[in-house]
């Protein structure tokens, strides 16, 4: 690909999803029952819904399926696939609006989605759900607002809400937790501002709330959950009606907030954890990928950061620069690995760590793009990474790119 | 030492940089004429005896310390902290193979501490049934294996392979793997297939991380002989605390 860097990463393929190449923070792969492999998208902006595209063989991936959102005024970032059941969630762009929610799609034929139901989550204060995970087929974790959640910030409207699908037919509430303070008539005092902003655009920095909610089979007891601004959390979800905070560490002050991710690894009493970058031209850098030492989960300590390259010659090259998503171990067709991390860093591309020493993680790979047309800032913007248990790399363009398949020489 | 003797280079312990820790041999101890140990690497060769608890040399253990070690529970308990250190920090399977490794040891002589020869305290005898103990094999943890030039050419470049562990029985080198559901690398899973089939002396071994709360098994047939009755062929029990411990020749 001319203008691509690239350092031990071999891009197989690139896809533009039929012009519609604007990918979210959703990327799952079904494996059909005739064989095929299924990765479904989600993308970061209307018109388009989602995207399942045949990526059995990663050279030549082919959309099998693209839907569209009722409207334009709303957008689904986040999906995820457990056997033939797909989570699709659901954000409007103001309080009140609707569909704003998760939506749950029979794939077993994945040319044709079959609504199966929806798990209503609008309110006068709700902008419904901007990011679920799904890997249990029990239980959907999200962010999300609720009908009777009346935040003290509106920034803070969403929080961690945990719904019951053992029957997909007629999901339920099982518990919710929210960063104490936000909600209006909590005794705690609203939490102070990190950044304060304008009000006119509720999306971006300076919140209080949910984004990404991990738990996984082998501590099913634990969510491990990024609050923005409020920092990283572990909750005992043993009791999934009464969460309770076991753990927490928050960098923010005087880093600049909005925790994304805490993966933890399990094995090596870890947790990666990752605040995304969400202003352009290094506005809020540095953005950073921790290392954070929990063998005592009460007692959390950060050990070092991933390197990443220079501000100066990233910052100001257009777009965002800095951490976003990892891939996250997920359970099922997925690579699973607690020395190897992959992660991707907007105009920075995506790049692959080596962990072995979490105090000195070290780069092994990377790729960045060119920038693709259509996009609308001067540089490919990475956005999401997922990788199979064959080892391919998915990644998406948060603008135009789409997809991009990569072979990694690690 | 004879033409078809294999020789075993083995930085281990927690280490950040095998080459350094085979570097790093000013503590080792000859174990007999053809092995030796120090606290980060064994130098072992076919033909030699067995890689023992009490083997002098990994445990790096000064006159000092020696002197306020009494007790026979105060040495077994050095001993075992000793071994449990070598784990690195962020091993949390490895961490537990060990404890529980140690622990089924110790089962293993208390159960079996009628046939064994000893006194029955560590003072009503010259030596006690509780010294067998220390007979046990020696596990080298986080062992990284140097490569030959050809293993490392086939291997893709690497010059030293890692295993959780690895035990010298004076039999076999037995390489263990534990398994936490983790992945590798396509070319760490290149260089481990490469190396395995060029090393039919080694005997590899991948166990199983149990769940929570559960425990390794160390009972199966999967182990090398004598695993479980390491006292096999051993007339009498000793501890660490010889005079080859300190560096000291009679």
């Amino acid at each position: 690909m001319d203008g691509a860097v690239a350092k031990n990463i071999k891009l197989l393929s690139q896809d533009v999803l039929g012009g519609f190449g604007g990918i979210g923070e959703g990327m799952s792969i079904q494996l059909a029952k005739d064989g095929r492999r299924i990765l479904w998208i989600a993308h970061e902006g209307p018109p388009k819904n989602f995207t399942g595209v045949d990526v059995s063989d990663p050279r030549k991936p082919r959309i099998v399926c693209q839907t569209d959102l009722p409207h334009n005024d709303m957008r689904s970032n986040s999906l995820d696939v457990v056997g033939d059941v797909l989570a699709v969630a659901y954000q409007v762009s103001r309080p009140g609006g609707q569909p704003a929610g998760v939506e749950l799609f029979d794939i077993s034929t994945p040319e044709r989605p079959q609504r199966i139901s929806f798990f209503d989550c609008s309110g006068p204060h709700s902008r419904g759900v901007h990011c679920l995970w799904f890997v249990d087929g029990e239980f959907i974790h999200c962010a999300s607002g609720a009908a009777d959640f009346e935040p003290t910030h509106p920034r803070d409207d969403q929080f961690y809400r945990i719904i019951d699908v053992h029957n997909p037919a007629k999901p339920v509430e099982a518990g919710r937790w929210w960063y104490p303070g936000t909600r209006k008539g909590d005794a705690a005092p609203p939490p102070p501002r990190v950044r304060p902003m304008p009000l006119k655009d509720l999306r971006g920095p300076d919140a209080f709330r949910l984004h990404n909610a991990n738990i996984y089979p082998e501590r099913p007891d634990r969510a491990y959950i990024g609050y923005i601004d409020g920092g990283a959390f572990i909750l005992d979800i043993a009791d999934k009606s009464a969460p309770k905070v076991v753990g927490a560490w928050n960098p923010h002050p005087p880093y600049p907030g909005f925790t994304h991710t805490v993966m933890p690894l399990f094995n090596r009493g870890l947790l990666v954890v990752t605040d995304e970058c969400v202003q352009d031209d290094a506005e809020d850098w540095p953005k950073l990928t921790w290392m954070v030492d929990a063998r005592k989960e009460d007692n959390l300590v950060p050990i070092s950061t991933f390197p990443l390259p220079s501000v100066e010659e990233f910052g100001h090259k257009g777009g965002r620069f800095g951490s976003h998503n990892v891939h996250e171990n997920r359970p099922g067709p997925s690579f699973r690995s607690e020395d190897i991390i992959f992660g991707c860093f907007f105009n920075a591309g995506i790049r692959i760590f080596d962990i072995k020493n979490p105090y000195r993680p070290e780069e092994i790979a990377c790729f960045i793009p060119p920038v693709p047309d259509g996009s609308r800032v001067a540089t490919a913007q990475m956005n999401e990474i997922y990788v199979d248990e064959r080892g391919v790399i998915f990644a998406g363009d948060r603008w135009s790119g789409g997809l991009y398949t990569f072979e990694a020489d690690i | 030492m004879r033409a078809d003797t294999i020789v075993y280079d083995i930085a281990y312990g927690a280490i950040e940089n095998p080459e350094a820790a085979l570097c790093s041999s000013d503590n080792a101890r000859a174990v007999d004429n053809a092995n030796s140990l120090g606290p980060y690497h064994a130098s072992i060769s076919t033909g030699s005896s067995a890689l023992r608890l009490n083997s002098p040399g990994w445990m790096n253990l000064t006159l000092d310390v020696a002197a306020n070690l009494r007790t026979h529970q105060a040495l077994k308990d050095y001993c075992r902290w000793r071994v449990e250190k070598k784990a690195p920090l962020f091993a949390l399977p490895l961490q537990r193979f060990l404890v529980q490794y140690l622990d089924f040891v110790e089962r293993r002589v208390r159960e079996n501490a009628a046939v064994l020869p000893g006194g029955r305290t560590w003072d009503d005898a010259i030596f006690s049934v509780d010294d067998w103990f220390f007979s046990a094999f020696l596990p080298l943890p986080n062992a990284h294996l140097r490569l030959s030039e050809a293993e490392s050419a086939a291997a893709g470049g690497a010059r030293f392979l890692r295993f959780d562990a690895v035990f010298w029985t004076g039999e076999a080198l037995t390489a263990v793997t534990l398994d936490n559901h983790a992945m590798p690398t396509p070319r760490q899973r290149r260089a481990y297939a490469a190396f395995a089939q060029m090393r039919p002396d080694i005997r590899f071994m991948t166990v199983p991380v149990p769940d929570t709360g559960a425990e390794f098994s160390f009972e199966s047939d999967r182990w090398p002989r004598g695993f479980a009755t390491f006292w096999d062929g051993l007339q009498f029990p000793y501890g660490p605390l010889r005079p080859e411990a300190f560096g000291w020749r009679p």
